[in-house]
């Protein structure tokens, strides 16, 4: 019976955590490749063997892998209190895409598997360090770990009723659950609508400067942001926005990279 | 075996009561992007110039923000009660059929209104235009107590009946997603779309209320719902894709209607 217990709270864990990260990780990547050069989309799936959004998950499957666990800390970046990322350390994002965009661009001189994990590394990465849980920063002890909180539906009396949640699981799939009936091409279009004017501002300067960005929203965060708070239903609300709004910059921020590489 | 066969159960109602949170939401994305087929350019532009947003994003918009201070008035406008004869719509201005023609009226002028007020107008509208014709949001009298809402089961599991009809598009497009399910179910003529968008929101909602009188005998008081005859799966089945083609269409014509001025 122990074993069933476990193996229930493995689905319920595997259905309700990692599922809505794929979902934006594949929005992301769709809304990449909407915005690649064609020179940059023919080599990009010459080496994938096809699209973006196929690769978008590789990283997260191999996290777990005795050989590769390593990677686990990849999906997060560290800045410093001024808010900017300054470490050479090859545990942190920034510091991974940047090794990845090196082996992309000297590719010839690369073994095959090597090229394709960095890209798959990279896709996954630049998706990664732009979720607000994914910033850590120096002098805020909270942005570093993952508290639990809880979520009010907004209702008094016998309709009341409070959600359990986490950090990161509300940054990496409770927001975007909102939209999980969405396919990616459709949340994509409706980023591309939202924010499509903003391209170009979004896509400016290196994953350095796109940290700091990050990390701009996310340091505000935590003037409310508590372990054992209790976040109402219009806060939950007024949050969805910052979300798609990370999501947009991912997006144009990969293929603006990618485009700089392969162009 | 017993107990594996236990276990599997189990591991099905997990699976069914953690996708039905979202079904509610497939349900009104679906009938905004069927409604987004069925626009005018110039309707589709204006509304995400308004908006910043398509038309789906903004469907469920207005369940998230009925429990929030300052919304709870909108709380009685997601379906239209109905008189014992379903001749006349009641609750005066609480009801979605009242508030469609009133911020339709108001919008008649949309370019004089501030562009705030006019994104808040087509978010209610999105939602309220598929609310009305989801199968339990018209509130028959209690005059008619066979028409009450009840408990049916669903793999032994008690689940409202109003529950089971908001969930119900998701139900019959298992693992789809809501652009895929309007595609699916939007192969009507020009004809019949147009005939489907003929008379005003009153006369929609009133012939909701006659019609959908029969989801009460489909799914009679604690049936067990994976046990009903398969005729009956097939005519619910119908109600929703009818249900979910009239929401999207009716909501088109209004919107073409708005911004065609």
């Amino acid at each position: 019976m122990k074993r069933y217990i476990t193996l229930i709270i493995c689905t319920l864990c595997i259905s309700t955590v990692s599922a809505w990260n794929k979902m934006a990780q594949e929005c992301i990547a769709t809304l990449a490749e909407q915005n690649l050069t064609e020179k940059a989309k023919s080599e990009t799936t010459k080496i994938l063997g096809g699209d973006l959004v196929s690769a978008s998950w590789w990283l997260q499957t191999i996290a777990k892998e005795e050989a590769t666990k390593h990677t686990a800390s990849w999906h997060y970046i560290n800045v410093n209190a001024e808010l900017k990322s300054t470490t050479n350390s090859e545990k942190d994002g920034v510091v991974q895409i940047e090794r990845c965009t090196e082996i992309l661009r000297n590719r010839t001189e690369h073994s095959d598997s090597t090229v394709v994990a960095a890209l798959k590394t990279m896709i996954h990465l630049v998706a990664d360090m732009h979720n607000i849980s994914h910033i850590k920063i120096a002098n805020i002890p909270n942005s570093k770990r993952n508290f639990k909180f809880q979520i009010s539906n907004g209702f008094t009396g016998k309709k009341a009723k409070i959600t359990q949640s986490s950090w990161r699981k509300y940054w990496e799939s409770g927001l975007i659950s909102r939209h999980a009936s969405f396919s990616a091409e459709l949340f994509a279009a409706d980023l591309q609508t939202c924010y499509g004017a903003d391209k170009e501002r979004f896509s400016k300067g290196d994953a350095r400067h796109w940290a700091a960005d990050v990390a701009s929203l996310a340091a505000p965060q935590y003037k409310w942001a508590k372990p054992d708070m209790i976040m109402s239903r219009e806060q939950d609300n007024r949050l969805e926005p910052m979300n798609d709004k990370t999501m947009a910059r991912a997006g144009y921020r990969l293929a603006a990279l990618l485009n700089d590489i392969f162009k | 075996m017993k107990r594996f066969l236990t276990f599997v159960a189990v591991l099905c109602i997990i699976a069914a009561t953690q996708t039905a949170k979202a079904w509610n939401n497939i349900g009104h994305a679906t009938i905004a992007v069927i409604a987004e087929r069925h626009m005018t350019e110039e309707a589709k532009q204006k509304c995400r110039h308004y908006l910043k947003h398509n038309l789906p994003y903004y469907s469920a918009w207005m369940d998230y923000w009925r429990n929030c201070p300052g919304f709870e008035h909108t709380t009685s406008w997601h379906s239209v009660p109905v008189d014992v004869n379903n001749k006349q719509i009641k609750g005066e201005v609480n009801n979605a059929a009242y508030q469609i023609n009133r911020i339709c009226k108001k919008m008649r002028r949309y370019h004089k209104l501030k562009d705030s007020l006019v994104a808040d107008n087509l978010k209610y509208l999105i939602h309220m235009v598929g609310d009305m014709h989801c199968p339990t949001h018209t509130k028959y009298s209690p005059e008619e107590p066979n028409l009450k809402q009840r408990s049916v089961k669903m793999k032994g599991k008690n689940l409202g009946f109003h529950s089971y009809w908001d969930a119900s598009i998701g139900y019959y497009n298992k693992g789809m997603k809501c652009d895929h399910i309007a595609a699916k179910y939007d192969t009507l003529t020009e004809a019949e779309i147009a005939a489907i968008c003929e008379g005003t929101p009153n006369d929609w909602a009133l012939a909701n209320a006659e019609q959908m009188r029969e989801i009460y005998t489909l799914l009679p008081v604690h049936c067990e719902v994976t046990e009903l005859p398969a005729q009956n799966h097939e005519r619910m089945e119908q109600i929703v894709r009818q249900q979910a083609l009239r929401g999207g269409y009716r909501l088109a014509k209004i919107l073409n209607e708005i911004f065609s001025k």
